[in-house]
C-alpha cells in the first residue's frame, strides 16, 4: 500500500506547510481495528518517536481516548513538553469513520477559523483519496492472491484436489476429495498410490498398479497428465469411477518435483450411462446385422447412411452399391404407390404396405415395407425402412386360395349329387315315403345343407384373412330378397316350431350385394331360430334410411345376450357357451362373415338386449352412391 | 324363333351323379326334355345337330372348362339364342360377375334344390325373353 501511504503522506507534509505548524498527523483506523499513523513537519520525528515510545497507547487505545490525549495536548507535552492541536475527523463520503487528521502547534500561536477550515479542507481530501483506495481494497479482498483464498477455491471446488509430497504421501486433501474416494481427510493424509487403502483398477476390471497412478508418473517424469480413467474399489461395492489430472510441483531451479496435486472428478454415472449406451447400442447393432428382414437407414441429405446384410442380399447388391445409390436409389420408381406413400408419411412419420424395389440384377423385388422418419435434435429427418420379400407370401395366398376353392369344388360337387338325390326322395318324385323315411330323408337333407353352408363360411373366412372379401353391389328388389330368405330359412323354421313374420315400408327398391345381403338375413334368422323356444315368434323388419339406404331387425325371444359379450359376438369362431356349439351347431363364423359382409357396404351391425327379454340383431347399410343414385 | 317357355334343356356336367340328379330334377319334376352331356367336347358336338332352349353349363370341367365351352357354344349358329346359365360349386362374388360379364344369363350355385330348379331355370327363361307366365307350368 505504498501509494496509499506517499500519496497520503504528501498531504499530510502539505497541511503542516500551509497552516505554518510545526506538525500534522493523520490518524487512520484500519478495518481490522489497528491504527495507523502519518505524519509531518518538523515535529514529525518527535511525535513518531512519542508514537514509538507509546506506540501500544497509540495503537490499542479507543478513538475518544486518542482524540481526548490529542486534544489536551497531553501526547504533544509528553514529546515536547507544551503544545496545541487542532483535529478533525475523516470521513468517508458514506459517513463511515476514517481517522482523524491534526495540526499540531508548540509555538502556542493558537488556531484561528482559516486554519480550521483548511483543515477541513485537507479531511474531505484525505477522505477522498481514501475512497478510491478502500474501493480497490475491497475487491483485493475477493481477488488477491493468498494462500487462504486458494485454499477457499480449492475447498468449495467439486472436483476431488489432492496433494502429495515427493514419495507419494498425501499431505492435504479437500472435501470432493473426502466424498469421492469415501475417506475422511484423516484417513487420506499419509496414504500414498502405491499403498492407497482402496483397490484401483482400469477400465478392463485388470489392477491399476499404484506406480502407474499419475500422481506417481508425474512425480516420476515432472510431466502433467490429463483424463485417466480410474475404477477405485473398497470392500464388495461397485467401482467409483475417477479420471485424473496430475500437475508436479517445481521449487524454484529444482529440476525434480517437490510433489504433486492430483485433481479427479466422479465419472460413475458418466461411464454408467455410456456402458448402457454401448450395451444399447450393441443390442442394436446385433438386431440389425441378423434380421432376416432388409433395413436401410436413410440421411435427410439424401445419402444411405446404412443398410444390414439382409437388405444387400434382398437387393442382391453390396453395402457400398447401395451407399452410392443413395436412400431412394433401390425403389422403383415406377411403382405407383411411392407418391402416396411419401405423402403419408409426411403426414404421420409412418407408413407400410407393398413396395417395388430394384434388385442389383435389375429385377424388381416385391417387398412389403414399413418406413418411418425420426428427427434428431437439429430438427433433420432420418428414416428407418425394413422391408422383406413379399413374393413368397403373396405365392403362398395365390397357392391357397387356389387351394381352397379346388377343395370347395371338391366338397361341393358330391354334396350336390347328395343333396339333389335327398330332395328328389323328399320332394316325392320317386314315389310316397314311408313317414320315417320321409323324416330320414328330411334330416339327411338338413345335414347336407348345413355342410353346403359351412363350406360357404370356411371360404368366406378364408376370403377374410387373405383380405379378397368384396362384395358386388347393384339395386335389387327387397320383396324378392326377402321371399329367398324366407324359402331358405322355412324349412329350419318348421323343425323348430317357430314363426317368422315380416314387416318392411313400402318402397321395394334396394341396393347392394343382394347374395350376400341375403347370407347376412339367413344368417341372423337361423341364429334367432336356434335360439328361440318352440312356439316363439321372430320379427325381421326391414325399413329405408334416409339416402335409400336399410335398417335390418331380426329380434327374437331367446336367452338374450349380456352386454359385456355383445361386441365379441362378431369375432370369427366365437360361440358364447362353448359347451353350446354342439346343440346349437355352426362353426361360429356366421356373424363374423355377417359383419364382414355389413362393412364391406360401409354400414354397421350390432345385437341389442329386447326389452322383454330376447335379441334384437341390426344391422344399417348406406344407399347408392351419390352418382349412381342421379343417374337412376 | 323363341317359345313362349323352354322345352327342352341341355346339362353340360362331368359328375355322373350330378347329371343323373339333374336329369331327374329337369325332366321327371320340370318335364323339360333333357340332353346330357358329359363333357364340353360332347356337348359341343351334339348341340350342334340337336340344340335347346337352355344350355346348364358346369364351370369347373377337366380339358375345356365352362368358360371356354360357353363361348364355342355361342359360336355354334345353332346356339345363339340359347339361354345359358352356369352351374358353378364356387360361389365367390368376383366369380358371379365375371361369369355374368361372359353373356350368361345367371348362374345357379351347387348345391342346388332339385325340386326348385325347373322352376328357377323357366324364372330366367322369363327375365330374358320377356315372357310371363312360363313359372305357372311347373309352380
Amino acid at each position: 500500500m505504498g501509494d496509499q501511504g506517499d500519496g497520503l503522506s504528501a498531504l499530510v507534509e502539505e497541511l503542516a506547510e500551509l497552516l505554518r505548524v510545526e506538525g500534522a498527523l493523520l490518524r487512520l483506523v484500519e478495518p481490522a481495528g489497528d491504527a495507523r499513523l502519518i505524519g509531518a513537519g518538523e515535529l514529525s520525528g518527535g511525535l513518531m518517536a512519542a508514537a514509538a515510545v507509546a506506540p501500544m497507547t497509540l495503537r490499542d487505545q479507543s478513538e475518544a481516548r486518542t482524540l481526548r490525549q490529542l486534544e489536551s495536548g497531553d501526547l504533544l507535552r509528553a514529546a515536547h513538553g507544551r503544545g496545541d492541536a487542532l483535529g478533525v475527523a475523516v470521513r468517508s463520503s458514506t459517513g463511515a469513520f476514517f481517522g482523524e487528521l491534526w495540526a499540531l502547534s508548540i509555538t502556542q500561536r493558537g488556531f484561528s477559523r482559516a486554519d480550521r477550515r483548511g483543515l477541513g479542507l485537507f479531511a474531505a481530501e484525505i477522505s477522498r483519496h481514501l475512497d478510491r483506495v478502500r474501493i480497490v481494497e475491497d475487491d483485493s479482498v475477493l481477488f488477491g492472491d493468498s494462500d487462504a483464498r486458494y485454499a477457499a477455491i480449492v475447498e468449495a471446488m467439486a472436483e476431488g484436489v489432492v496433494v502429495q509430497t515427493r514419495d507419494g504421501r498425501i499431505i492435504a486433501a479437500n472435501r470432493a476429495a473426502e466424498v469421492i474416494l469415501q475417506m475422511s481427510g484423516d484417513e487420506l493424509r499419509g496414504r500414498t498410490s502405491l499403498d492407497p487403502g482402496w483397490r484401483a483398477i482400469r477400465e478392463d476390471g485388470s489392477p491399476f498398479p499404484g506406480t502407474e497412478h499419475p500422481a506417481m508418473v508425474s512425480l516420476q517424469t515432472g510431466q502433467p497428465l490429463h483424463g485417466i480413467i480410474m475404477g477405485v474399489r473398497r470392500g464388495e461395492r461397485p467401482p467409483t469411477w475417477i479420471s485424473i489430472n496430475s500437475v508436479p510441483l517445481f521449487h524454484h531451479g529444482d529440476p525434480a518435483p517437490v510433489g504433486v496435486i492430483a485433481s479427479f472428478s466422479d465419472i460413475t454415472t458418466l461411464k454408467r450411462v455410456e456402458e448402457e449406451l454401448a450395451t444399447s447400442v450393441g443390442y442394436f447393432r446385433r438386431f440389425f446385422e441378423l434380421s432376416v428382414d432388409g433395413i436401410i437407414i436413410g440421411h435427410p441429405n439424401g445419402r444411405l447412411l446404412d443398410a444390414n446384410p439382409a437388405a444387400c442380399a434382398l437387393l442382391r447388391r453390396s453395402l457400398s452399391e447401395m451407399r452410392a445409390l443413395g436412400r431412394g436409389g433401390t425403389v422403383d420408381p415406377a411403382d405407383p404407390n411411392i407418391r402416396r406413400y411419401l405423402e403419408i408419411r409426411a403426414e404421420c412419420g409412418v407408413v407400410r404396405g407393398p413396395l417395388r424395389l430394384i434388385r442389383g440384377d435389375g429385377t424388381i423385388l416385391h417387398a412389403e415395407h414399413a418406413a418411418m422418419d425420426f428427427h434428431v435434435d437439429d430438427g433433420d429427418n432420418f428414416t428407418v425402412i425394413t422391408f422383406r420379400d413379399a413374393e413368397g407370401e403373396r405365392r403362398f395366398e395365390r397357392a391357397k386360395r387356389d387351394f381352397l376353392a379346388m377343395v370347395s369344388h371338391e366338397l361341393r360337387t358330391p354334396l350336390t349329387a347328395i343333396r339333389g338325390t335327398l330332395g328328389l326322395l323328399a320332394g316325392g318324385v320317386l314315389g310316397d315315403l314311408k313317414p320315417e323315411g320321409v323324416a330320414l330323408v328330411r334330416a339327411a337333407t338338413d345335414n347336407a345343407a348345413r355342410l353346403a353352408r359351412l363350406i360357404s363360411d370356411l371360404l368366406d373366412s378364408s376370403s377374410m384373412d387373405a383380405g379378397t372379401f368384396s362384395i358386388v353391389a347393384s339395386p335389387f328388389s327387397l320383396a324378392a330378397l326377402l321371399d329367398e330368405v324366407t324359402a331358405t330359412v322355412e324349412p329350419l323354421l318348421g323343425s323348430a316350431g317357430v314363426t317368422l313374420t315380416r314387416v318392411r315400408d313400402d318402397d321395394d327398391a334396394a341396393y347392394g350385394d343382394r347374395f350376400r345381403l341375403q347370407q347376412v338375413l339367413v344368417n341372423l334368422i337361423g341364429n334367432a331360430i336356434k335360439y328361440s323356444p318352440p312356439g316363439a315368434t321372430i320379427e325381421v323388419d326391414v325399413h329405408h334410411r334416409e339416402g335409400g339406404g336399410l335398417r335390418v331387425e331380426v329380434r327374437d325371444r331367446g336367452p338374450g345376450i349380456p352386454p359385456e359379450d355383445q361386441r365379441r359376438l362378431f369375432e370369427r369362431f366365437v360361440q358364447l357357451d362353448p359347451s353350446d356349439s354342439r346343440r346349437r351347431g355352426g362353426a361360429g363364423l356366421g356373424l363374423a362373415i355377417s359383419k364382414a359382409i355389413v362393412d364391406a357396404h360401409g354400414g354397421r351391425i350390432a345385437v341389442d338386449t329386447r326389452e322383454g327379454g330376447g335379441s334384437v340383431f341390426w344391422f344399417e347399410i348406406p344407399g347408392p352412391p351419390r352418382e349412381l343414385a342421379v343417374v337412376e | 324363333m323363341r317359345s313362349t317357355e323352354p322345352r327342352s334343356v341341355a346339362c353340360v356336367e362331368d359328375e355322373a351323379g350330378i347329371r343323373l340328379v339333374l336329369q331327374v330334377a329337369l325332366g321327371a319334376v320340370g318335364g323339360y326334355r333333357v340332353a346330357l352331356y358329359a363333357s364340353a367336347a360332347e356337348a359341343i358336338e351334339g348341340l350342334a345337330a340337336d340344340p335347346t332352349d337352355v344350355i346348364l353349363l358346369d364351370v369347373t370341367m377337366p380339358e375345356i372348362d365352362g368358360k371356354t365351352a360357353f363361348r364355342r357354344i355361342r359360336e355354334l349358329p345353332s346356339c345363339r339364342e340359347s339361354v345359358v346359365i352356369f352351374l358353378t360349386a364356387k360361389a365367390r362374388p368376383e366369380e358371379r360377375s365375371e361369369l355374368l360379364a361372359l353373356g350368361a344369363a345367371d348362374v345357379f350355385v351347387k348345391p342346388f334344390d332339385p325340386m326348385t330348379l325347373a322352376r328357377d331355370v323357366a324364372a330366367v327363361w322369363d327375365r330374358v325373353c320377356g315372357f310371363t307366365g312360363a313359372s305357372a307350368r311347373v309352380g
